[in-house]
């Protein structure tokens, strides 16, 4: 027995003194312009140092203008392998794209990566990088189930430290709720990294094997979409941190804590969207901020009615479902007033209604929301003056498919309201000023 | 505006240190002892649940490629998954043993996205050996949780985990961003950063 342990260290040290192949992919360590950087003079060269040899492929680097002229000529070795220079054409005033792609010498990875610069001009953000297209029908979907998440958290928060305050909750009521807003958290965590990444491929464009070397640090650290993926990912896993802690401790002060934090990532959203643009930017964000937060209040709380507290709690269905319509009341004035503000803050005409696509999914929108506020109508007019008179026989209990087809067209809102962050919102005809403001508009 | 990553390795050295301290601790005086006082079962779980909670912070903000964000992500996620069932069984909360299952999962998915995201071989360099050591320590020590799930006061076990604490911890001290292992080091290895 000895021996073999013997043997068995032997072949393990045996195979730890061999010298493996050295293989290593090179990452950027420098540049000249540097990300984001604005010039005051255009370069006559771009310089790109890496942290390992390389191999020059004809698009080792690729200066872009705004409107995909190349302005590099063919790429070389620098002052070693580790460094690759181009020359450049004279660059007149704009904002420039550098698209670089490579094969590291030591372990053949591509490895490649994109970033911006301006000359007398600031630097467009890496997301509007020549190349990088709008987002398509996934990154949508990732999107609206970024909403739902936090919905669900949101609405599953306010539900439980709003609406049953003061009431005894049963055991199976105080789990279904932990389960809710956990899987909110956790989801939401999830689907933003996930919608993090499709960007970035979408910015990077590249196959998804070169896509694992990509350099991503240009997109988070250098634009508004990255800036809030970090708020938001450390955001929730606080959130998380909270919700773990109102388990253990079986106390609701920690949650009362996480709603507001929960209310303020929607911020995030605001911020890292079309709203964060144009003049007057901050009351538009908040405007925003309103909208979504009540909103996500709203079909999330409607949610976790229907689903957590009217399977497991029927004594508390009559008391929460007449604290949820005067919430509602509030929810629902909230959401009106930001979105009305929203529309003329964002439509340059009423014909843009009809005759831009953003005014078309508007319009989508709009007509489903009514037919939200419709249902919620019934349930405010008809069904909560029979719950307040001590209700039908069965008729409380039939109210849950009610609550979740209300809940339901609400999320399919949702899906627009992701497809409408996603876009951009119809362009003044004749402004001079919002032409200067849109860097992908600049001319070089 | 970041640290270099030898001193973040360095940073959580020191909680797996104090992990294995713990779990030492709990074995040398005995379960019953330990959990006189009643902060103390929750120490080692808390710390690895807040280890999973900074993690997450180095996933955000080191993005130098795809595939280390990913590691870290998944790293962060099977420390604060580990955590917070140890948490639940201490409390009382989890009554099944079997969820520290979680941990020896943690450790088998945590240990090959150490060794999917380091793309050096063995001796490239004291950074790449130390990575797949850990990495594989990390999948072997797997089995002292999966241990323990079945038979939660063994002894071995729980020193079988704290032995794996204080290897990762000493690994991460030794971490330096280029550095020669057993004398070698590839010539192709990056210079020391000037500092």
């Amino acid at each position: 027995m000895s021996r073999l342990w013997l043997l068995a260290a032997a072949a393990a040290a045996v195979a730890l003194a061999i010298p493996a192949a050295a293989v290593a992919h090179a990452v950027l360590d420098g540049s000249n312009p540097s990300p984001g950087q604005r010039l005051d003079a255009a370069p006559r060269q771009i310089e790109l140092r890496f942290s390992g040899p390389l191999k020059v492929l004809p698009d080792s680097i690729q200066v872009l203008s705004t409107t995909g002229q190349r302005f590099s000529g063919a790429p070389r070795f620098g002052r070693d392998s580790r460094t690759l220079v181009a020359d450049l054409l004279d660059l007149p005033k704009g904002g420039y794209t550098v698209r670089w792609r490579t094969l590291s010498a030591l372990d053949g990875h591509v490895v490649s990566g994109v970033f911006t610069f301006g000359v007398r001009y600031p630097a467009p953000p890496a997301t509007a990088a020549y190349g990088t297209t709008g987002p398509g029908t996934t990154e949508q979907l990732v999107r609206w189930g970024y909403f739902l998440a936090i919905a669900l958290l949101a609405g599953g928060l306010a539900f439980r430290v709003v609406l049953l305050r003061g009431l005894e909750l049963p055991p199976r009521l105080r789990r279904a709720l932990l389960i809710s807003t956990a899987a909110g958290v956790v989801a939401g965590i999830e689907i933003g990294i996930v919608g993090f990444l499709l960007r970035a491929v979408n910015v990077l464009q590249v196959p998804f094997a070169e896509f694992l070397y990509g350099d991503l640090s240009p997109l988070a650290n250098g634009t508004r979409f990255g800036q809030a993926f970090i708020a938001l990912t450390l955001g929730f896993v606080l959130v998380a941190a909270l919700i773990t802690f109102a388990w253990l401790s079986d106390r609701t002060w920690p949650l009362a804590v996480a709603l507001p934090f929960t209310l303020a990532l929607c911020t995030g959203l605001a911020l890292s969207g079309h709203s964060s643009s144009g003049g007057q930017a901050w009351a538009s964000e908040l405007a925003d901020w309103v909208h979504f937060s009540a909103a996500a209040v709203w079909v999330g709380g409607l949610a976790t009615m229907a689903i957590c507290l009217w399977g497991t709690a029927p004594e508390l269905r009559r008391v929460v479902f007449l604290r949820f319509s005067r919430l509602a009341v509030a929810l629902v004035g909230l959401v009106v007033a930001a979105g009305v503000y929203l529309t003329i803050r964002r439509l340059t005409a009423v014909a843009d209604l009809w005759e831009t696509t953003y005014g078309n999914v508007l319009i989508i929108k709009l007509v489903l929301v009514a037919v939200a506020l419709a249902w919620g109508g019934f349930h405010q007019l008809v069904a909560r003056p029979v719950v307040e008179g001590e209700g039908r026989d069965g008729f409380v209990g039939r109210l849950r498919r009610s609550l979740l087809g209300e809940s339901a067209v609400l999320a399919s809102v949702l899906v627009l309201a992701a497809i409408l962050v996603n876009s951009e919102p119809p362009v003044p005809k004749q402004s001079p000023a919002h032409a200067l403001s849109a860097p992908a508009l600049v001319r070089p | 505006m970041q640290p270099p990553p030898e001193v973040v390795h360095w940073l959580f050295a020191l909680g797996f240190l104090m992990l294995g301290l713990c779990l030492v601790c709990e074995v040398a005086v005995g379960p019953e002892v330990w959990r006189k006082h009643g902060w103390r079962p929750y120490l080692w779980p808390t710390f690895l649940f807040v280890m999973g909670l900074f993690m997450w912070a180095v996933m955000v903000f080191f993005t130098n490629s795809t595939v280390h964000l990913i590691a870290h992500g998944l790293w962060a996620q099977g420390m604060m998954i580990g955590g917070v069932c140890l948490l639940g069984l201490a409390r009382g909360k989890l009554r099944s043993p079997l969820w520290m299952l979680s941990v020896g999962l943690a450790l088998l998915v945590g240990g090959g996205a150490t060794l999917v995201h380091e793309s050096q071989g063995w001796l490239f360099n004291r950074s790449s050996f130390l990575h797949h050591v850990e990495g594989w320590s990390a999948i072997g020590a797997s089995v002292f949780p999966i241990g323990l799930s079945l038979r939660p006061r063994s002894r071995v076990f729980s020193l079988g985990l704290a032995a794996l604490f204080f290897a990762l911890a000493i690994l991460l001290l030794c971490h330096r961003d280029a550095a020669p292992i057993f004398g070698h080091m590839s010539p192709d290895a990056r210079p020391p950063v000037a500092r």
